[in-house]
């Protein structure tokens, strides 16, 4: 999901500063103003419109219509880029206005880590705001009930892969991305899920380092009685 | 057992039969899953590995009994060697409900 792209910031607050380059600098190289001046300048002198802005209009040494006119009026040729607003003011009729003017997406401070960098990825992606249900629970005329969100987005990443096989990595890295987990994480939501699913006759069966969603099979171990 | 005094120290006793009872309990799951990778066509080697368990002779300390086996290497084994989840869970509820009635006794 990265860009060599830069996510352009326009905020003169330091400590907001600081966690954009502690959160989304960390996958994306970014460009920070902290007037709207050096900023219509450069999105001016831009060969193309950025493809990301995050800006706090009232923060940012400067002025509203400032803002605005950088992307309207006869000088600019540039549309406004992918923006997410970002402040303070928990305003409705600014909220309203914002989201009017067609800015991806508005958000208060203080920021929430997590918060910032799903809303980012997303308004990078470009993806509509329609609801679009991306977890699978149904497949061959059968709904698995009562998933965790893990245990979704595992059956999600077998569902759509080819023969419904996936590998332990393949498997931990959609769903853990770029988080630290301990490995054995993903066996114990395996565990529940397979145990889930076997209610309904599938189950994932391992060979090597794949996992594959197949039928349950009857085999002679199941069959062996050599529980203590 | 006994105590300094040579009498009878029935908490020396009752420890003692908790260890058995845990030792009969490690040893019990262990074999069950030693039964598994044998029948899976797995060596001690092969799984150690799949499993990022080192050193390998953990692995062999665990199907033995010599040492439990921690609940998350529970999971990998039973999704590794393809053990259908509840025939696992019946496992340890058999092995831990017969050596509960066991120890219970001695109270």
């Amino acid at each position: 999901m990265s860009t060599q792209e830069p996510i352009w910031i326009l905020d003169s607050d330091p400590n907001c500063v600081a966690l954009y380059h502690q959160t989304l600098g960390l996958q994306y190289p970014l460009k920070v103003f902290a007037e709207f001046s050096q900023f219509a300048e450069a999105f001016h002198a831009a060969s193309v419109s950025p493809r990301l802005l995050i800006a706090d209009p009232e923060n940012a040494r400067g002025s509203m219509s400032e803002f605005f006119s950088a992307f309207s009026g006869t000088s600019s040729t540039k549309t406004l880029p992918e923006t997410i607003i970002v402040s303070r003011l928990d305003e409705i009729e600014l909220i309203r206005f914002f989201l009017k003017t067609g800015v991806r997406d508005y958000i208060l401070k203080p920021l929430r880590p997590n918060e910032l960098v799903a809303k980012a990825e997303r308004a990078l992606l470009g993806m509509e705001s329609r609801f679009q249900p991306i977890l699978r629970n149904e497949f061959d005329g059968i709904q698995i009930s009562e998933l965790t969100f893990r245990e979704h987005q595992i059956l999600t990443v077998l569902l759509t892969r080819d023969n419904r096989t996936a590998s332990r990595e393949e498997l931990h890295d959609s769903v853990w991305k770029n988080m630290n987990v301990n490995r054995k994480t993903l066996d114990v939501h395996l565990f529940n899920l397979r145990r889930k699913l076997r209610t309904y006759g599938y189950d994932i069966y391992c060979k090597g380092t794949m996992f594959s969603l197949e039928k349950v099979k009857a085999t002679a171990a199941s069959t062996a009685s050599s529980e203590a | 057992m006994t105590n300094s005094s040579g009498f009878h120290d029935s908490s020396s006793i009752e420890v003692e039969t908790l260890e058995r009872a845990s030792q009969r309990r490690r040893e019990a799951i262990g074999a069950f899953f030693r039964q598994q990778r044998m029948l899976a066509g797995l060596s001690i080697e092969e799984t150690a590995t799949l499993l990022d368990i080192e050193p390998p002779g953990l692995l062999n300390r665990y199907e033995s009994g010599a040492l439990s086996i921690p609940l998350d290497e529970i999971f990998a084994l039973t999704n590794l060697l393809n053990i259908a989840p509840e025939r696992v869970m019946t496992l340890i509820q058999n092995v831990f409900s017969s050596s509960h009635g066991e120890s219970a006794g001695n109270i």
